[in-house]
């Protein structure tokens, strides 16, 4: 056995070092199952000077290592691809601090994101980033890829609450970044690293923002017969200066999944595409932004728009959006859960093109995604055991980022890069943007071994 | 700087943008504390600054990179400066896409010229920093500068979705993109606000924009003690209202925006004309239980009392401003503890709080003079420093006397994540040419 276990095993326990092989399965992928690597170990720390003394421990023996949430990030993130050691953060779960008066909570890492909104919903707060994993993904998770959620059109990423972080960098030290509540001085690390998807450190406490639940809340449920009709209403919406809370798309392929799933939200079947409008804020406004949003979807071609009378109602539509994934999943052995940006006025030009790519790559897919931003999530329906549909899956993906790439825009609005897209940086990026991240991950992790081979291309992490 | 070398820079610079566009020597309202910059140059696109730059790197010259010269008091004094860059002449809207609420400026287009092309789309950038009618957008993208407004629509930082930079040795990088949702690879354009000049000089800003509110007013509530406006700010911040901006000001401060000399609650409204008339309702509601009266002021009224707050600093003379930020709930403590502590040194004085934000401004002229009275006042900010610092207070002077930044460093403490920065400036601009000096640690 290599000494540095025995070193882990002071330090958290005997019980809390897994380096059994067989039990090591369960952590050799992500939410992506694409990527299959197994790691030489799992460690479950408790506290924040359990993970730096563990980090600092493999940096002696230059043993790379990876933060892990619950596991459910879709970009192959959290996967230890040279057979490193994986820092379990699960039990770093509690919540430490709320503080209504000035709206913010302090947690660990491994508190699951639908757990502190349900802690502070009696006194009337949330906490707004909300995933479609979020009865299962941790906050640390959600820091290190910067995650988004429906929401996230009106109210923001996960950048935008995230007021300061207590950080294990990859040599032990540890640091403070952001304020807790106040303005931190100097250069904005915090925004930098926040998305680096684990590469620059371990967040081990995270200071966030509480929102104010709003006044009102409004759910609209409208169905087109045609995808481009759906899509102009949403580019109606937001040239009319409304801004939803979430504005989001699913097509027929997904509302026949949803439906013939435990999710059935009661979409019309027969419909080419719905959308979800949610509206908040105060009653005055949501009650008119309102009307204005239904002219516009009756201008655009609405067939019906049906508006949720009570909070169960409005669950119901939730559950079916949130559970899309889970039904579309049970369609196939594996679905690749696909992400890209694209200008939101280009979704009726580029929305039946990625269908085009699909169909030519004989591939099933459904799209539900968040159409208010122009962020595609393609979902390709697959079985992974069988080599030549996965090649055909990825050449579809990398036509679509292509795609995407050449209507100006990005690789991923919320998964993140991790191992799936690498390959796909430099459609994005020249050398010159990729060697100044270099050179910040180099300053973070002068010997590179925090998360390795993820975000940039692996060529270009060397030595500065 | 010898006659001769500078003879060779402007020889040199001349060939790069043309004779037209240096000025050398740079007039004395150019100086930056008590460094008056040996050229002031005005390139007008990426590759003269990269040009300026690799130049400016051969010969180890510090380059300080400047928009309208509203913040050059800000920072600590420099190290050097030889060239004043100026981005005036890089003031184009490139982009503007009102289907997509983005747009894509130069660095030196102005803040006001990018608010009237948008305005007919019914869109704005949410920004109103200190002198918003001539700040650029470069500027406020450098200084992360903000004002009021970061009550409802935070900060400049929140709107960034790309960037160009040209780094110190003159090669240029992108960062983000277009979209307005994006997480493709490191997010450097959070390395990069807030930097002010330090790592990289911004040439191009891709901002999101925000749909332009129906309808404005403005509450202004008046007392000559704090504790009914506290109270009444304190209900409308845990109440359902959505207020874009929440400040009390002194009465110094008060006397200004011609309301009288009172201390006063200014409640901003920027939403929908029914809920702009319902909140107001509330505001008029809540100050009634207390006795108040309200004044109202719409539309424009509105606007030229938030553009009047964000001028405070010229109208009432100013020799010390500084910046405090702290728990939202301790706002009104922090104001009077830096009223009480500075009250011995200025005269007059006046202050002003966000109490949804924690931020809280205390200027005014300053009583005393010499090296010995200045460096009792950089002693008081220190002491108010050393008071805030457990309670996670930040303590940022603004505008100083150079004798008073000799006794301190303007940004405060920056705390254990200093050697990353340290080591971030010293990969990013290894010859320290960029603004050296100027920012936190005397980065």
């Amino acid at each position: 056995m290599t000494p540095w276990i025995a070193e882990l095993r002071a330090i958290v326990g005997d019980e809390d070092v897994i380096a059994d092989p067989d039990r090591l399965l369960a952590y050799e992928c992500d939410g992506l199952g694409i990527y299959k690597h197994r790691p030489s170990a799992v460690v479950f720390p408790e506290s924040t000077e359990e993970v730096a003394r563990i980090v600092a421990v493999l940096g002696q023996h230059r043993v790379p290592f990876l933060a892990r949430g619950a596991g459910t990030g879709l970009s192959g993130g959290a996967v230890a691809v040279d057979g490193g050691v994986i820092l379990e953060l699960a039990r770093m779960n509690r919540i430490l601090e709320i503080d209504y008066e000035n709206q913010r909570a302090v947690v660990e890492p491994g508190v699951i994101n639908l757990m502190l909104t349900r802690a502070v919903a009696d006194a009337g707060y949330f906490y707004a980033p909300d995933p479609s994993s979020q009865m299962a993904c941790t906050l640390g998770g959600n820091v290190a890829e910067n995650a988004g959620g429906p929401h996230c059109l009106k109210y923001g990423m996960t950048v935008h609450h995230v007021l300061g972080l207590e950080v294990v960098l990859p040599d032990g030290t540890i640091v403070t970044l952001g304020g807790h509540g106040t303005d931190a001085v100097g250069y904005d690390l915090l925004g930098v690293f926040i998305g680096s998807e684990g590469t620059l450190g371990i967040a081990t406490k995270i200071t966030v923002r509480l929102t104010r639940h709003p006044q009102k809340v409004k759910t609209l449920l409208a169905d087109f017969l045609t995808i481009e009709d759906a899509s102009r209403a949403v580019s109606g919406i937001i040239a009319a200066g409304i801004l939803p809370s979430a504005l989001e798309m699913m097509d027929r392929a997904t509302i026949e999944a949803v439906e013939a799933s435990v999710y059935a939200a009661g979409l019309p079947t027969d419909a080419a595409a719905v959308l979800i409008i949610e509206l908040d804020g105060l009653e005055a406004s949501v009650e008119y932004e309102t009307e204005r949003v239904m002219d516009v979807c009756r201008s655009t071609g609405a067939r019906h728009i049906v508006v949720a009378r009570d909070d169960a109602e409005r669950a119901r539509i939730w559950a079916g959006r949130k559970g899309a994934f889970g039904a579309l999943g049970r369609i196939s052995p594996d679905l690749m859960v696909q992400d890209a940006v694209i200008p939101r006025s280009k979704l009726p030009e580029v929305l039946p093109e990625v269908y085009r790519i699909a169909a030519r790559y004989g591939l099933r897919m459904a799209n539900v995604f968040h159409a208010g931003d122009g962020n595609l999530h393609p979902n390709i329906c697959f079985d992974g055991r069988d080599p030549e549909q996965v090649q055909r899956v990825k050449a579809a993906c990398r036509e679509i980022m292509e795609l995407c790439v050449r209507v100006g825009g990005a690789l991923t609005g919320e998964h993140g890069i991790g191992l799936d897209k690498i390959a796909y940086m430099p459609l994005v990026f020249t050398e010159e943007d990729l060697e100044a991240m270099a050179r910040v991950r180099a300053v973070f992790d002068p010997n590179g071994l925090c998360n390795p081979g993820k975000v940039l291309p692996v060529r270009r992490c060397r030595a500065f | 700087m010898t006659p001769s070398e500078l003879g060779a820079i402007e020889r040199e610079l001349t060939s790069l943008v043309g004779e037209a566009n240096i000025l050398s020597p740079a007039p004395e309202t150019y100086a930056i504390d008590d460094r008056r910059p040996s050229v002031i140059v005005f390139p007008a696109t990426p590759e003269e600054i990269a040009a300026i730059l690799r130049l400016a790197s051969a010969r180890r010259l510090a380059v300080v990179p400047v928009g309208s010269g509203r913040r050059l008091s800000l920072g600590n004094p420099p190290e050097r400066v030889d060239i004043l860059l100026s981005t005036r002449r890089m003031n184009r809207i490139l982009e503007y896409e009102p289907a997509d609420l983005t747009a894509s400026v130069e660095a030196g287009c102005q803040l006001e010229t990018f608010q009237q092309a948008a305005r007919p789309h019914r869109q704005w950038l949410p920004f109103d920093p200190p002198e918003a009618e001539r700040a650029t957008l470069g500027g406020i993208v450098a200084a992360n500068d903000f004002g009021p407004l970061r009550q409802g629509y935070g900060r400049p930082r929140d709107y960034i979705i790309g960037m160009e930079v040209v780094q110190a040795d003159g090669t240029r990088i992108r960062a983000g993109g277009r979209v307005v949702k994006n997480v493709t690879g490191y997010d450097l354009n959070k390395l990069f606000v807030g930097s002010f000049g330090t790592l990289g000089i911004i040439v191009r800003v891709n901002f999101k924009l925000r749909p332009y509110p129906e309808a404005e007013a403005t509450a202004v509530l008046l007392s000559t003690t704090w504790e009914p406006l506290e109270s009444i700010a304190r209900q409308i911040l845990g109440s359902e209202l959505l207020p874009a901006a929440v400040l009390l000001v002194t009465e110094e401060a008060c006397s200004v925006l011609r309301h009288g000399r009172q201390k006063a609650l200014l409640v901003r409204f920027l939403e929908t004309a029914p809920a702009v008339a319902y909140q107001m309702d509330r505001v008029r509601d809540l100050a009634h239980s207390s006795s108040g009266e309200v004044g109202e002021l719409a539309e424009d009224m509105s606007r030229s009392l938030w553009e009047t707050i964000g001028r405070l600093h010229r109208y009432l003379p100013t020799d010390l401003l500084v910046r405090m930020s702290v728990l939202p709930a301790q706002a009104m403590e922090a104001l009077r503890a830096g009223e009480r502590l500075l009250s011995e040194h200025l005269a007059p004085i006046y202050a002003l709080a966000q109490p949804g934000t924690g931020i809280v401004h205390i200027g005014g002229k300053l009583t005393v003079e010499g090296a010995d009275g200045l460096s009792r006042v950089a002693q008081a900010l220190v002491h108010l420093r050393t008071v805030w610092a457990p309670h996670s207070g930040q303590v940022l002077v603004e505008q100083a006397p150079l004798e008073i930044k000799r006794n301190l460093d303007v940004w405060g403490d920056v705390g254990s994540s200093l050697p990353l920065m340290r080591a971030l400036k010293s990969t990013f601009d290894p010859q320290r040419i960029l603004s050296p000096g100027r920012f936190v640690a005397g980065l």
